[in-house]
């Protein structure tokens, strides 16, 4: 077998890598109905810009994967055959690229382009191949010749304000432009940069030294709170030793240590949040859809755990519940606070700055009892986060377009309450026999459950 | 042989993960005051085995009942009784080892404060440091900590040397030893490092491929196995040499050493005179007893 295709070969084994066209094309589809990039304004330009760094991160991870893979080094002929894989990623990379153009065209909802409009398509796609490869290889360049998150993320930036600038201002000559630039740094990333051994030592360098610097990292950050720690020890204390009480408060300890370490930047992020909220205005709903629905990933039940505690299968069952409850019950007293403060900011807004308040609706205020339920379900399924985002957002995908075609949003309040009924019911009773049949019926060893479970 | 004395009592367990038996139709019970050794080979099914004792896994087909409960159903008050280190060594990563330890003792009634301050002494455990950033070892040590310092009547052991240095891990054979003598105490240890178990078992359990393929006494098993080592005491040794039950046989001219089955010293001794040998018997150890047994 040649090198080139025992290299995908051993890479399509890990889901990072099959699961970025996966992302790309959902994500394509997720950007249709946005339109033109150079129509935007201020409103959906940060939900593009988040998508953005997504993208980058998604695939550069992957390529990252296949790039610091030992078993290259070993085998003749590597650095051609690292490139050519590249190469290959990076037309994948492209493809999404075109796919986003052809969905566009369906967004404008017109099945069958003018004559002209085909012309125009096919000389604007092998334009945006050029780019989408550029793109691509500048992405993968400063992930591997860069080391700190920071330089890396700033890369990242600027790589999309470079491409975000390009579809703000683009015509047919930028294009061309485009077109050119991306051709020659494709050449002199694959001459220059890839057939230089150093840039495989430098990603496997960096594969390991992630390793060190997640310990690093851990030993450098503090404890929770003494005083939080005091409260839910006299909590667990003041229950009976074999009370439900005492497990209630044990796991919910469990449960939102990991957010309570880290409260300052959970602070920092509900703010940029609302920044994210306010100038994105209505396509609010559709982040908040998917970042309730991730975060929720990562709150780690206490039902799987190979660190035994005197909490039987019907305790599990119970204390699960109540943390989902509790956990929902959060989540919506935060969508309410972003809502507050996303108020707030339109309200203390400079005149020049295009912010919209999220709407306060009680639709947007319960939005996580009905996201959280599905999102819990897919964690007790084993379900991998990376999966868990792509479900989101083609399922916010697919929700945004049946409320459109469907034209839910002029049905009557009535109809909305029971639409939203069913919806709550129907995930809750799923989450519900779902959490049942895990702790009195399924394993309760830990294998793919988020640390701290 | 009354209920009362029985821990763990297993009958016809079976499991299996898609294509793989885990666990083959597996009887056995756990007498209390125990110390017992689970061998067997990567795969042999040991940690299943281990997990359904617990409650962790449930049986495909069988029962596994322990401290009289059905392991599926057992609830807080057999659980707080129950102490388990895995190999894993899976603890709580954000919290520091002294908030862990904090956490843990909140759940047991019993917990033995004192025990706690001697172990973390002599363990080096730091209890300022993250737990997720804990070295595999002193993870190790401190799953071994809170699995033991609430004192429980049935503990039991998964590989838990595995991660251990050799000082580590002699300490913890220490501590083995001081466990054992609460005679009420049951013990039920996996290893693979069969020549630190074998200092503290005084019961084996072999697997392989999901079933016991021994489970008699260490005594009798060293009884059953032994290792023979003949001298001529005139001329060269016979040509085949008249022993039954033979598994192995090294020999030249004058001297021979034979691995035999169920030979008493008596019977060795009657047949190394008939071929006018000196004999010399020695018990094997469990290393050599469990290769035979699975082979």
């Amino acid at each position: 077998m040649r090198i080139f295709l025992a290299n995908w070969r051993a890479s399509l084994t890990r889901e990072r890598i099959w699961l970025i066209p996966v992302i790309l094309c959902t994500l394509s589809a997720f950007l249709a109905p946005v339109g033109d990039i150079s129509l935007l304004g201020g409103v959906t330009l940060g939900v593009v810009l988040f998508i953005g760094v997504c993208l980058g991160i998604a695939l550069s991870r992957g390529q990252f994967a296949i790039a610091s893979r030992p078993f290259s080094f070993c085998l003749p002929g590597y650095r051609e055959s690292l490139a050519e894989v590249h190469f290959s990623a990076s037309l994948l990379f492209s493809g999404s690229f075109v796919l986003i153009e052809i969905m566009r065209a369906h967004g404008q909802w017109s099945l069958l382009y003018p004559d002209y409009s085909w012309c125009f398509l096919i000389c604007k796609t092998v334009s945006m191949i050029l780019m989408g490869m550029m793109t691509f290889l500048v992405m993968e360049a400063l992930r591997l010749a860069l080391f700190r998150l920071p330089d890396i993320v700033s890369g990242f930036w600027s790589v999309v304000v470079f491409y975000i600038g390009l579809g703000v201002f683009r015509s047919v000559q930028v294009h061309r432009v485009a077109a050119v630039v991306g051709l020659v740094s494709v050449l002199v990333f694959f001459r220059l940069c890839l057939a230089r051994m150093s840039w495989v030592k430098c990603a496997h360098r960096q594969l390991l030294a992630g390793t060190t610097g997640r310990r690093v990292r851990l030993e450098a950050k503090g404890s929770v709170l003494p005083h939080v720690e005091r409260l839910f020890l006299a909590q667990m204390r003041t229950s009976g030793p074999l009370a439900s009480a005492r497990y209630f408060w044990c796991s919910l300890y469990r449960t939102l240590g990991p957010a309570l370490l880290c409260w300052k930047w959970m602070l920092l992020g509900v703010v940029a949040f609302v920044l994210v909220c306010s100038y994105s205005g209505q396509e609010a709903r559709g982040v908040t859809f998917i970042a309730i629905g991730v975060m929720a990933w990562f709150v780690p039940f206490p039902i799987r755990s190979n660190l035994l505690l005197p909490a039987g299968r019907r305790e599990r069952y119970v204390e699960a519940v109540l943390i989902a409850v509790v956990i929902s019950l959060a989540f919506v007293a935060l969508t309410s606070a972003i809502m507050g403060l996303s108020l707030l900011a339109v309200a203390l807004r400079p005149g020049s700055f295009p912010f919209s308040a999220t709407d306060v609706r009680w639709s947007g205020v319960l939005l996580p009892c009905l996201v959280l339920p599905w999102s819990f379900v897919l964690q007790l399924q084993g379900c991998k986060w990376q999966v868990l985002l792509v479900i989101m957002i083609a399922g916010g995908y697919v929700l945004d377009v049946a409320y459109r075609l469907i034209g839910i949003g002029a049905w009557s309040a009535q109809a909305h309450m029971i639409l939203f009924s069913t919806a709550f019911i129907c995930g809750w009773a799923l989450f519900l026999l779902s959490l049942r049949h895990v702790c009195l019926r399924g394993s309760l060893i830990a294998s793919q459950v988020p640390s701290g479970a | 042989m009354s209920d009362e004395t029985i821990m763990v009592k297993i009958r016809g367990l079976s499991k299996r993960f898609g294509r793989i038996q885990a666990l083959d139709g597996v009887d056995l019970d756990i007498e209390r005051g125990r110390i017992i050794g689970l061998l067997g080979a990567n795969g042999a099914g040991k940690s299943t085995l281990l997990r359904h004792i617990i409650g962790l896994y449930l049986p495909d087909s069988g029962s596994c009942t322990t401290l009289g409960c059905d392991a599926s159903r057992l609830g807080p008050a057999e659980l707080a009784r129950i102490g388990y280190v895995h190999q894993e060594g899976e603890l709580i990563d954000w919290m520091t080892a002294a908030q862990l330890i904090r956490y843990v003792s909140v759940y047991y009634p019993n917990w033995n404060k004192e025990l706690e301050q001697r172990l973390v002494g002599e363990y080096e455990i730091s209890l300022k440091a993250r737990v997720g950033s804990l070295s595999p070892g002193q993870r190790q040590r401190l799953a071994i900590l809170i699995a033991i310092c609430f004192e429980p009547e049935l503990l039991i052991l998964d590989e838990p040397a595995a991660a251990l240095d050799p000082l580590a891990r002699a300490q913890f054979l220490d501590l083995l030893l001081q466990l054992i003598q609460d005679q009420k105490r049951t013990i039920v240890i996996s290893s693979h490092i069969l020549s630190d178990v074998e200092k503290v078992i005084d019961h084996a359990l072999i697997m392989k491929a999901g079933k016991i393929v021994a489970d008699a006494s260490f005594d009798e098993l060293r009884e059953k196995y032994s290792r023979v080592r003949l001298t001529s005491l005139a001329g060269p040794l016979p040509e085949p040499l008249d022993f039954a039950n033979v598994l192995e046989c090294r020999r030249n001219q004058s001297e021979a050493t034979l691995i035999v089955r169920d030979l008493s010293p008596e019977l060795i001794e009657a047949a190394a005179a008939r071929i006018h040998c000196q004999a010399a018997v020695q018990p094997l150890p469990l290393e050599d007893i469990y290769r035979l047994v699975v082979a």
